[in-house]
């Protein structure tokens, strides 16, 4: 119910905060789910729906420890829902033909590529992103000893891969 | 270098290898900010381009790309307008723009960000200035069989072909954060970032219950034989619908794992109404008023002084009666003689008002509809509920007749024409245990118990 109290200023300085916020973590959050999804497109919508919605919500999303998880818990939710929907719109694995790095170890590349989702997910969030196992848990919303088994499967996997 | 350099390594340089991309949000983010924003942004970005390696420049420019960067000058583009969808006017203000590599178009309001995706609905929204020119918007094929808003969030319902694809029958699903999908009458559950919606619900659902981890979270009535559930939990929960009838039994239970997907058989769609718009402002004191507000635009002005009480203290807009098409709206203030509670139902929510003392609550209360009282038909409100009691269940002579969340601590029905003598309002809590028992004389008004 609106209490008629003029809130402009209130708004501006949320606003002002939330620009801060969106400044510092858009790019991050873009080319963090790029790299998980394959799909530099599809990663920037992501990440638009959830700057968006986090916007909208930003005086209590503010507030969590990692918004930034949040965010790209969000985005990442928002593509995998938008890939099942709209399966035909992403042809074939959902990589963008146009996204062809040149990596200067294309087998350690193609090693995280092949990692089961979830392991290449805390791999991305863990490696690229800098995020505490703590943050990582809280962002995927699940324990922080499932983050930690999760990361050492996957190192290990890799290990096994690239380190015969 | 370690297996954890390596990996750091490739990360990084994949990452850096992404293509250069824009952030694009509509304008209700950065209203009045954009330009100085999004410079901010693209001076940083480029920066960091500057700064990057030298290889990174070179993949950059050598490296083919489609779909490049959206400029932001097409994001999006102010305007005042409206949307006119199935005959049924959609008051807009905010802005509308592509964003993307997806065509998709949005039509943002002050308190509501309807989202509609071209591509995919098929609906033409052209650019408009700053005119108040109706927005031309077709449905091909499809016809609006729901405009309104369910969790506070508006959905928009189609029957019809609207879809490249989409086969006639089918029923597709719209929300402000998106089109959810269009499906034939079955099932198809969508979870993501803390949304589920269900749709196919045979007549027989009445209410739907989403479980969360195990624990009752939230109570819905199907539209159209959908619910559109939001809720706070993202991620991994575990997520299961139970399907009740109007007997308060569960007749279904919807499991829905990890990807999102569940599975039911359904009966055919029923078609109830009943919006509700989340916006109400008010006013206080002599001739006060309150109004309900939809996207951004007033949408009734509701004068509760000719009920008597003229000082609001609380305004409850309840949506639409699904059997009358009328706003119900509680106002509790101060009446004649002390604190009062009103139910009003009508064009103007002032139609036909009946008022008790809030001395002892729940207040019960019977109006009669100007016209209904040759048929039988009647309001019964209950008001004032103890906060435990999520749904309500209306029996007449002892039939489950219509089933209501609680809003606000009130549940309102409509007994139909002939309904019968007595009216019972049975009170069941989160869970789906009855817990409390009410009966309603019809043709009365008086205090409850």
């Amino acid at each position: 119910m609106n209490s008629g109290v003029d809130s402009a200023p209130a708004v501006e300085l949320i606003h002002g905060r939330f620009e801060e916020f969106y400044t510092a973590n858009w790019e991050r959050i873009y080319r963090a789910l790029a790299v998980m999804l394959r799909n530099p497109d599809l990663a920037a919508e992501a990440t638009d729906e959830a700057m968006t919605r986090a916007f909208q919500r930003w005086a209590v999303i503010r507030s969590y420890d990692n918004p930034t998880g949040w965010v790209y818990r969000v985005a990442l939710n928002w593509a995998r829902s938008r890939l099942r929907r709209h399966s035909r719109e992403y042809s074939g694995d959902g990589t963008d033909s146009a996204y062809e790095p040149v990596l200067p170890e294309p087998e350690v590349h193609r090693a995280i590529a092949a990692l089961p989702d979830h392991h290449r997910e805390v791999v991305v969030l863990r490696y690229l992103l800098d995020w505490s196992e703590g943050d990582i848990a809280a962002a995927l919303g699940v324990p922080a000893g499932t983050v930690k088994s999760r990361l050492n499967r996957a190192l290990s996997r890799l290990r096994e891969e690239l380190e015969p | 270098m370690t297996i954890e350099d390596r990996v750091r390594r490739a990360v990084q340089f994949e990452a850096d290898s992404v293509p250069y991309r824009l952030g694009s949000l509509p304008s209700v983010v950065s209203r009045g900010k954009r330009r100085r924003s999004f410079a901010g942004v693209a001076m940083a970005m480029l920066m960091l381009v500057v700064a990057g390696s030298v290889w990174l420049l070179v993949n950059w420019f050598s490296a083919p790309r489609g779909g490049d960067v959206p400029p932001a000058s097409e994001s999006s583009a102010d305007f005042i307008g409206a949307v006119e969808l199935g005959g049924v006017d959609l008051p807009v203000t905010g802005v509308i723009g592509t964003h993307g590599s997806g065509g998709t178009v949005y039509a943002g309001a002050v308190h509501d960000e309807p989202r509609f995706d071209t591509g995919k609905l098929g609906v033409e929204l052209p650019f408009l200035s700053t005119d108040r020119r109706p927005i031309p918007a077709e449905v091909p094929g499809g016809e609006v069989v729901y405009v309104g808003t369910v969790s506070d969030r508006s959905i928009y319902l189609y029957e019809g072909t609207v879809v490249d694809g989409a086969a006639p029958g089918q029923l597709c699903v719209a929300s402000t954060a998106g089109i959810a999908g269009c499906k034939s009458p079955g099932a198809q559950l969508t979870e993501g970032a803390g949304e589920v919606w269900l749709t196919g619900l045979g007549p027989e659902a009445t209410a739907v219950m989403l479980r969360i981890e195990g624990a009752p979270a939230v109570w819905q009535r199907p539209v159209a034989g959908t619910v559109w559930l939001v809720f706070d939990t993202p991620g991994n929960a575990d997520l299961a619908f139970e399907v009740y009838d109007l007997n308060g039994a569960v007749v279904s239970e919807v499991d829905i794992d990890q990807s999102g997907r569940g599975q039911f058989d359904v009966a055919g769609i029923g078609i109830l109404v009943d919006p509700r718009n989340s916006v109400l402002t008010a006013e206080r004191g002599p001739g006060a008023r309150f109004e309900v507000e939809a996207f951004g635009a007033v949408e009734r002005t509701l004068q509760p002084s000719s009920s008597g009480v003229t000082i609001p203290r609380r305004a409850v807009y309840l949506g639409d009666l699904v059997e009358l098409s009328e706003p119900v709206f509680i106002i509790e203030g101060e009446g004649p003689s002390g604190p009062e509670i009103c139910v009003g139902v009508g064009p103007k929510g002032d139609a036909t008002t009946a008022c008790a003392p809030t001395d002892s609550l729940p207040v019960k209360l019977s109006l009669s509809r100007p016209g209904s009282e040759a048929s039988g038909g009647s309001v019964q409100a209950i008001v004032g509920l103890k906060a435990g009691i999520a749904v309500v269940v209306l029996e007449v002579d002892g039939v489950p007749v219509s089933w209501q969340e609680v809003i606000g601590g009130s549940a309102v029905f409509e007994v139909p024409p002939g309904g019968g003598t007595n009216a019972t309002a049975v009170g069941y809590d989160m869970g789906g245990t009855e817990v409390a028992r009410f009966d309603l004389p019809i043709e009365s008004t008086d205090q409850g118990s």
